[in-house]
């Protein structure tokens, strides 16, 4: 009976769910969302590329280009607690919409 | 009389990973079983031997998505101890806030699947829209629901501020209440505790004989907790391990449930009694350990006991072997299922808690005489004895 007390208050109470792509749900501070890159202030010390535990960050010294692979990107932060600039050069942003249609749009680079 | 065999997976739809279960059946009656493994097997303990330590750290956390909080401490737990170092206290605390806040989640997500084998959907989603509070703490203490990423090696990474500690204690008050609910809805009401109580049954001796961990020994009324050890900040916070009596499916269930209320107390207990001291000793990015060195570190996961043993190869282990909760209890099922009837199978399954991905093991098979090879006792006993000299 106590199940069912519980049930017949649900049926007039608000709905527990969200109406997802409508309603957008709140980003608590701090999310760890897609990783972006200041260009100017990167310094090219390789350090987020060496310390990513799935090697999804590659850096090209020479051209200037810092490129991710968020197929490969496991959203850890490891690559924002590593870099050692000020402001930090490699953020987690608030993005988490990411779905792509095929696999090469997941390669993203960026150049100086 | 002939007796049947039934397969029970590997697709189920009573199974969420892949396990196949080969039950004996005399009619309705399951009189024996036989557990087949080996659908999960992702090679974790051999890719940790070739990543630096602190990228195992990602890694350990991949071994179970509802343990991830566990699996990290242990793994940090026991580099800390090949370096020598001990984490601040303020650390110590944040662990172990994370770690009760994960419980909390993983008890309700089990105790929801029972819920949910036994055909009682509504008490389900119910339980589920109730976990979601735990998981939206989660969200805002680390910036992931699952996945924390919140343990490194000599501390923690992200803070407790003031206003997440009254978010904190605002869905804790929530979720107690709740909790109470679900207690009193799993003891009394008729639906539930007609497919539960006297089914599954572990009794005491029979439990000391097989030696599950976690809430199944407990059930059966043995105190067996790691947290007693006082590992981490435990101590402090005064735990008392939670023991139930009997043993059947109900009381593993009402363990998990009083087990739930003894983590909010604590962590009301933590958040208020929280030091002031850093959160994360300056650990460098390549940790160089001495080579041979061996530890041992175990903490307590929702499932049961975690043990983690790691011998040390300069930069990188030498060797990872991670003793999982699941893998400890998983041999009870062909106990507890004997002399109950086919459609209590996914109801006792889903009360042991299993979590199939962290119990594979790899098997060597000869190819060419289709021999599998097993260590035995007595070879490890030699082993040790040749090691010697």
């Amino acid at each position: 009976m106590n199940l069912l007390a519980e049930a017949i208050k649900r049926v007039f109470s608000k709905p527990s769910t969200r109406k997802y792509p409508k309603e957008k749900p709140e980003i608590p501070k701090g999310f760890r969302g897609r990783v972006e890159w200041n260009k100017d202030t990167c310094i090219f010390c390789m350090l987020c590329a060496v310390n990513c535990p799935t090697n999804a960050i590659t850096i090209n010294k020479e051209e200037k280009t810092w490129s991710i692979d968020i197929g490969k990107c496991i959203f850890c932060g490891r690559c924002h607690d590593v870099c050692p600039t000020k402001p930090k050069s490699v953020n987690n942003s608030e993005r988490y919409e990411l779905a792509e249609y095929g696999k090469e749009k997941f390669n993203l680079s960026f150049n100086k | 009389m002939h007796d049947y065999l039934l397969p029970f997976g590997p697709q189920h739809p009573a199974l969420i990973e892949p396990v196949h279960i080969k039950l004996r059946v005399d009619g309705e009656t399951i009189v024996g079983s036989e557990l087949v493994l080996g659908y999960n097997h992702k090679g974790i303990e051999k890719s940790f031997e070739s990543r630096w330590w602190a990228k195992g750290v990602y890694l350990s956390q991949r071994i179970c998505g509802i343990c991830g909080a566990y699996h990290t401490s242990c793994y940090c737990q026991g580099i800390e101890s090949l370096m020598g170092i001990e984490i601040p206290d303020r650390a110590k605390y944040i662990r172990v806030l994370i770690s009760e806040l994960e419980r909390i989640h993983s008890h309700m997500l089990a105790l929801g699947i029972v819920a949910w084998e036994i055909g009682l959907d509504t008490l389900f989603h119910y339980i589920f829209r109730d976990r979601e509070l735990v998981m939206d703490l989660q969200e805002l203490l680390t910036g992931n629901r699952v996945h924390f990423a919140m343990n490194v090696i000599g501390g923690t990474r992200r803070d407790v501020n003031l206003e997440q500690t009254r978010k904190i204690e605002g869905s804790l008050e929530k979720l107690e209440e709740r909790f109470r609910y679900y207690m009193d809805i799993f003891k009394n009401d008729a639906s539930v505790r007609n497919r539960i109580k006297h089914v599954g049954h572990l009794s005491k001796k029979k439990a000391k004989e097989l030696n599950p961990v976690g809430p199944n020994i407990r059930a059966s009324g043995i105190d067996f907790d790691v947290r007693e050890t006082g590992y981490l900040a435990y101590k402090d916070l005064k735990f008392k391990a939670v023991t139930g009596e009997g043993g059947d499916v109900l009381e593993r269930c009402l363990v998990r449930w009083r087990e739930c209320s003894e983590s909010v107390r604590m962590i009301h207990e933590a958040l208020l009694t929280l030091p002031k001291s850093e959160i994360a000793l300056n650990v460098p990015p390549v940790i160089k350990i001495k080579e041979g060195l061996e530890t041992v570190s175990r903490v307590e996961a929702p499932r049961g006991e975690l043990i983690y043993y790691m011998k040390s190869g300069g930069d990188k282990p030498y060797r990872v072997k991670i003793r999982t909760p699941t893998y400890q209890t998983f041999h009870i099922l062909d106990e507890i299922i004997r002399g109950y009837g086919i459609p209590d199978v996914p109801t006792i399954l889903a009360s042991i808690d299993p979590c199939f991905s962290c119990t594979d093991r790899m098997t060597v098979v000869d190819v060419n005489t289709r021999k599998e090879k097993i260590v035995t006792k007595h070879d490890i006993l030699h082993m040790k004895e040749d090691r010697e000299g």
